[in-house]
């Protein structure tokens, strides 16, 4: 069974009592709310994922509730509670799902020590994986989002999770968060895509989010293997241009965009040097999500994909 | 009365019941696991606990969701550790020309000489111990070399310094470990003094180092101390577990009872030391040998002190449910014990004087910031 | 050959070092301080002169330059070296031996 086929009640049973267990691949997660309309836009973005036992061992617990107080009637707010601890700030009560997908994401950053992180996306096509590293602001969300409603199948969007002793990649299926124009060019490039609800006047501003397609949750559990990092820096209007880039600039760029490269040390130095080893690494500045996605696709299918 | 196990919460007891008998481990249910994992991570004792499973040869037996955990908390602290052996080689470049005698303190030592007691914590500043006189000598040294104070403001600097048995913490550019140099074990106007200068005399060095450690059984008392006169418990259970860690260690050795007891008494110690027995046997199953254990009791409080420790005790070190938030009694709780530490910080005029300073800078900060809103 | 007086330089961890290359450059792995350095070739060619033995700042001169280098190449080196010792990946020997 689906989360999208459970029943209101089923679903609010689960979300009050044992607990809505999400599992993304390299983690699971457990949600507890009782805020009504979060559950619907769980089941919404999270419709493809199966659905799973609430008790047992969870790699984070997450529970959304009304804040205490004034607060619960006068501009009424929600917060998130981990283990215990209110770790954020209160979001508006109608952002209850934007601020339990990015209180999922940095506890699942802060506590999952046993591969290495990259701030990256990675999709997979044909076997082969590319891994989409990249600041904030550079398009990566939405370049990742693009290729998994393109014949790609997603493993992450935020979190390019690394398995230490063969570099392999590993699928960390969360909801993409899309901001502002985005939403729309996604959207339109793939009307039946799972799209969450637009929560306005978050701190990014607009924000909704892609859920995961069906192929891509059934292979929740099988690695990839990247051949390719590509850098994507959008601007708008500027022309598509991918430039090789030196590996040891590579290796610099991804060790600098990772939640916990320096906290794993050796290790970590060992898998992004294989990482590199092993790939073609380019940038890819680009105005046109379309002729990036044709781009991507293009060094793909290319032959002899892979480094020396 | 001291809390039978049966009154504990349940995370606290499974918490517990791992940490001192790790062959329980074997029979936990993944529910189980759940609660242990996420409130060992709320104590900051995760890793110590895989330590104990390690030492118990009880890895294997952990299921595979809940090792991931276990060997993530490891790998952070293994990286702490390498943050502070960092700290510690940047510091004796510095004062080891000086000829400065450098005692390492806590953590710290336990990682310089390698203890069990050591392995997977987290440690966050290096505790060094410098002669008094040198002190303005070794602050200038390393403020030349890069080191600078935390943020603090004017009073807080005056506190420690003039006060306190430390300098502000210091902290060199881009490095993670914190640096807190003393120049006593407590705090000099606190109501017990230990013999500084005796445990000085006692101390070790590490082979292969500039750096010098406690005795062991100045280590032991130091710790009791850190906890129980220096602090106010909250969420403390990690250095009552420190403490036992220590005891398993250094109690096999020939000898380290006698000189405990005798250490105890010299520094005037045996308060702190009585709470550590009493709640290290209870909860963590301290092994003390049956005939020092009544000793050490003696130096503890009469029958009504220590009930009213017993459930301050309890209810400030032990780490919150993860599916709760504190209650108002265990916010009570601490509140008290935060009162006795300061208590035994300082002498009653330099408390109100302290607490009225920190009173009045909290409502001129407060009414600040609404100001900012 | 070079054997001047003066003090050596060496690596401060040369079990713990790691380093992989990529054409002309290099990604240093600092075992002391878990950095991870990007060093241009000329810092790649500095720091394995150093590693291969102790060196004086002459001996690093000559086995890159050769035996007649040009002063500027020297002053090249030097400031290289001090990097390299504020990186904690090299440090001197010979004149204080109680680094520690």
């Amino acid at each position: 069974m689906r989360i999208g086929e459970l029943s209101d009640e089923a679903l609010g049973t689960r979300l009050r009592a044992e607990g809505l267990a999400l599992d993304f691949g390299a983690a699971h997660g457990r949600v507890f709310t009782d805020v009504p309309g979060l559950g619907e836009s769980l089941r919404r973005v999270y419709a493809h994922f199966p659905v799973e036992r609430g008790d047992g061992f969870f790699d984070v617990t997450a529970r959304v509730r009304r804040a205490r107080g004034a607060r619960r009637f006068f501009r009424p707010q929600v917060e998130l509670v981990v283990d215990g601890r209110v770790p954020f700030e209160p979001f508006p009560a109608a952002n209850d799902l934007p601020l339990l997908e990015w209180g999922m994401n940095w506890s699942l950053a802060e506590r999952c020590n046993t591969h290495l992180l990259l701030h990256a996306g990675v999709v997979e096509r044909s076997g082969v994986g590319v891994l989409l590293p990249a600041l904030p602001g550079s398009g990566k969300s939405t370049l990742t989002a693009a290729l998994a409603v393109s014949g790609h199948r997603l493993l992450s969007d935020e979190f390019g999770v690394v398995r230490l002793d063969d570099a392999a990649c590993l699928p960390m299926l969360r909801p993409i968060a899309l901001k502002n124009e985005s939403i729309g060019v996604i959207a339109r490039l793939r009307p039946d895509a799972t799209l969450g609800p637009v929560y306005r006047g978050t701190r990014k501003g607009d924000v909704a989010h892609l859920g995961p397609d069906a192929e891509s949750v059934a292979k929740r559990d099988v690695a990839a293997i990247a051949r390719f990092i590509v850098f994507p820096r959008y601007e708008k209007d500027a022309a598509t241009e991918l430039e090789p880039i030196a590996r040891a600039r590579a290796f610099a760029k991804l060790a600098v965009n990772s939640f916990n490269y320096e906290v794993l040390g050796p290790a970590a130095f060992d898998a992004v040097g294989r990482l590199i080893a092993r790939c073609e690494c380019y940038r890819l500045s680009y105005g046109n999500l379309v002729e990036a996605i044709a781009t991507v696709d293009d060094l793909l299918s290319r032959p002899s994909g892979g480094g020396a | 009365m001291l809390s039978s196990r049966g009154t504990l919460d349940r995370h606290v007891d499974l918490l517990l019941g791992i940490l001192a008998f790790p062959a329980r481990a074997v029979s936990l249910s993944l529910d189980e696991w759940d609660l242990v994992v996420r409130a060992a991570r709320g104590a900051r004792l995760l890793g110590v606990v895989r330590a104990r499973l390690e030492r118990a040869h009880l890895l294997d037996s952990v299921p595979t969701p809940v090792r991931a955990h276990l060997d993530g908390a490891w790998n952070l602290a293994a990286h702490r550790r390498q943050m502070v052996l960092h700290e510690m080689h940047a510091v004796a470049k510095v004062l080891a020309p000086l000829n400065v005698p450098l005692i390492l303190l806590k953590g710290a030592a336990y990682i310089a000489q390698g203890l069990g007691c050591a392995e997977g914590r987290l440690p966050e500043d290096l505790d060094l111990m410098v002669p008094r006189e040198r002190l303005d000598e070794a602050e200038r040294a390393l403020v030349l070399a890069g080191w600078a104070f935390e943020k603090t403001d004017p009073y807080d600097e005056h506190y420690y310094r003039v006060w306190s048995h430390e300098l502000p913490p210091m902290r060199a550019p881009g490095h993670a470990i914190e640096l807190d140099v003393h120049h006593m074990i407590l705090p000099p106007t606190g109501r017990v003094r230990p013999d500084t200068r005796a445990m000085v005399a006692a101390t070790v060095a590490v082979s292969g180092s500039r750096y010098r450690v406690l005795s062991p059984a100045d280590q032991v008392l130091h710790a009791c101390a850190h906890l129980f006169q220096d602090s106010d418990c909250t969420g403390r259970l990690r250095d009552l577990v420190d403490i036992d860690s220590l005891l398993r260690e250094h109690g096999t050795a020939d000898g380290f009872w006698t000189t405990l007891l005798a250490r105890t008494s010299l520094h005037g110690l045996g308060r702190s030391l009585s709470y550590a027995v009493r709640y290290g046997s209870a909860w963590l199953g301290t092994p003390v040998p049956s005939d020092v254990a009544p000793e050490i009791a003696r130096f503890g409080p009469g029958p009504i002190g220590r009930g009213a420790m017993d459930r301050l005790v309890g209810l400030a070190l032990f780490p919150t449910a993860p599916d709760q938030e504190p209650t108002p009694s265990t916010a009570f709780g601490r509140w008290l014990l935060f009162a006795r530490s300061m208590w035994l910080r300082m002498p009653p005029w330099l408390l109100a004087y302290h607490s009225l300073a920190k009173l009045v800078r909290g409502a001129l900060l407060r009414r600040r910031a609404v100001a900012e809103d | 050959m070079h054997d001047a007086a003066g003090p050596r330089w060496r690596l401060v961890d040369p079990s713990g070092i790691r380093i992989r290359r990529f054409d002309d450059e290099a990604l240093v792995f600092n075992p002391l301080t878990w950095e991870t350095h990007l060093l241009n070739d000329v810092a790649t060619r500095v720091l394995d002169a150093v590693a291969e033995e102790p060196r004086t700042e002459a001996g690093v001169v000559a086995e890159l330059y050769g035996d007649d280098a040009a002063e500027s190449a020297r002053v090249q080196i030097a400031r290289f070296l001090a990097e390299l010792e504020a990186l904690a990946l090299i440090e001197r020997i010979g004149e204080d031996r109680r680094a520690q």
